[in-house]
């Protein structure tokens, strides 16, 4: 008899993030191999209410730590609510989504339950009754497959590559409140300071319209924002463009940027880099656009228009905006 | 993990990092921000980019370098690992098509990325 699975449901404000159902219907897949259930945990204030939404991705109990002191992700407080109701349920696996809540959370759950982490996974299977994870490893040239030994086996799976699926019919979960005990702690989170009024994050967008050193200049960006904003999209850059000065870090997409994983990804002046084809090759479809036919950017790119993007892209805008309209 | 089993707070993705005192004031690089944390020292950091420009060791350093002891550990073998069952090679991502040239490509890119790409 296997423990029961164990999902760390993020929100985001009092939303769950896409990630957080992504892991849940990855939770509920593994839970019907092991023959056992899927307990999700929320964390966060004003979370409560949200918390029944988890059954529709096949969640079967959910325990909720809702106070005003878990607004912000604080490492120490979230790890000992995530360890206690760990220590108490037994579970056989402890799934996470790799977001940077994620991804702090998980090794220092891992280090007290004495077992191990994979991180950045992209794909888990059972086989033998036992957990085989997949993961990129040298910056994404190979993929890992790793057995865990330890219990619980604890991974964090990387944003857009789960697909999130509702179950037929949806799951009433059983809704347990946990008290919140605060652990000593020598941290203090003070605030969040937003980037302004950007409304999805990169790791979790579905539309990125990417520009690298062909922008020519920071001011340039607008046409591509317009583009982002007629799709519904945002707008990442190359690390040549953030080298520049011309975007901030946390729009790079990249080796040393973020990993991501959009239906589309539309490149503009980006010749494609080993560094930055890293960071967005598992993009379900790529888009370039460059003026020079022989960038490297078009040996892996489904789609590819040799032209100018001062020329393309509001082009393409227009095209967009009519297409948008009718549809 | 370090800084957990030592006991003291970590603060990871920095991206900006101010001491003074005994407390350090860092910000974390997360989505669509950046959170703000004060850490009493000791403390770990860990490091994103942008938080410091690598600086190149003049010469008299690079030669003093070379004087400085370095102390071999021999490492702890911990049976409790990931353990590789194989590596492979991603799927290759074979080159697409290239549409067209300039703005007459637009209305045929857009049809494909609704039609055969199903993306919007």
């Amino acid at each position: 008899m296997h423990g029961p699975i164990l999902v760390f449901a993020e929100s985001s404000g009092s939303e769950f993030r896409k990630s957080a159902f992504e892991a849940a219907t990855e939770a509920r897949r593994l839970a019907d191999l092991l023959k056992t259930e899927v307990h999700g945990l929320s964390i966060g204030q004003g979370v409560k209410d949200q918390a029944t939404s988890l059954g529709k991705f096949g969640v079967d109990k959910v325990s909720v730590a809702d106070d005003e002191s878990l607004k912000l992700f604080h490492p120490d407080l979230y790890r000992q609510i995530a360890l206690d109701l760990a220590k108490k349920i037994n579970p056989s696996v402890i799934l996470l989504p790799a977001t940077s809540t994620g991804k702090d959370l998980a090794p220092r759950l891992a280090i007290h339950l004495n077992t191990v982490v994979a991180t950045e996974c992209t794909e888990l299977e059972i086989r033998d009754d036992e957990l085989i994870a997949t993961r990129p490893a040298y910056a994404g040239k190979v993929l890992l497959k790793v057995r865990m030994r330890g219990n619980p086996k604890v991974a964090t799976l990387r944003p857009n590559v789960f697909t999130a699926k509702e179950v037929t019919p949806p799951i009433s979960p059983r809704i347990e409140s946990l008290s919140v005990e605060k652990p000593a702690t020598r941290m203090i989170v003070k605030e969040f300071i937003t980037h302004g009024a950007k409304k999805q994050d990169l790791t979790e967008a579905g539309i990125i319209v990417s520009g690298g050193r062909g922008m020519g200049g920071p001011e340039n960006y607008k046409i591509l924002e317009d583009l982002a904003s007629v799709m519904g999209g945002v707008v990442g850059a190359s690390r040549a463009s953030v080298d520049a000065g011309w975007r901030p870090h946390s729009d790079q997409v990249g080796q040393t940027g973020r990993t991501v994983s959009p239906t589309l990804y539309i490149a503009c002046g980006i010749s494609g880099a080993i560094q930055h084809r890293v960071g967005m090759i598992n993009s379900k479809v790529i888009v370039a656009i460059n003026k020079d036919p022989e960038a490297p950017i078009f040996g892996f790119a489904d789609y590819g228009i040799v032209g100018d993007v001062f020329e393309v892209v509001p082009a393409l805008t227009q095209e967009m905006r009519k297409y948008y309209g009718k549809n | 993990m370090v800084a957990e089993l030592l006991g003291i707070p970590c603060v990871t993705q920095v991206v900006k990092l101010d001491v003074s005192g005994a407390k350090a004031l860092a910000h974390r690089e997360v989505e669509g921000g950046a959170i703000v944390a004060e850490a009493t020292l000791p403390s770990a950091f860990t490091a994103e980019k942008d938080l410091t420009i690598p600086r190149y060791a003049s010469l008299r350093e690079l030669v003093a370098a070379r004087k400085k002891p370095i102390l071999v550990k021999e490492p702890l073998h911990f049976p409790g690992v990931l353990e590789i069952v194989s590596v492979q090679y991603p799927p290759p991502r074979l080159p697409g098509r290239v549409l067209g040239k300039g703005v007459e490509a637009v209305p045929i890119l857009v049809k494909v990325l609704h039609e055969e790409a199903k993306v919007i």
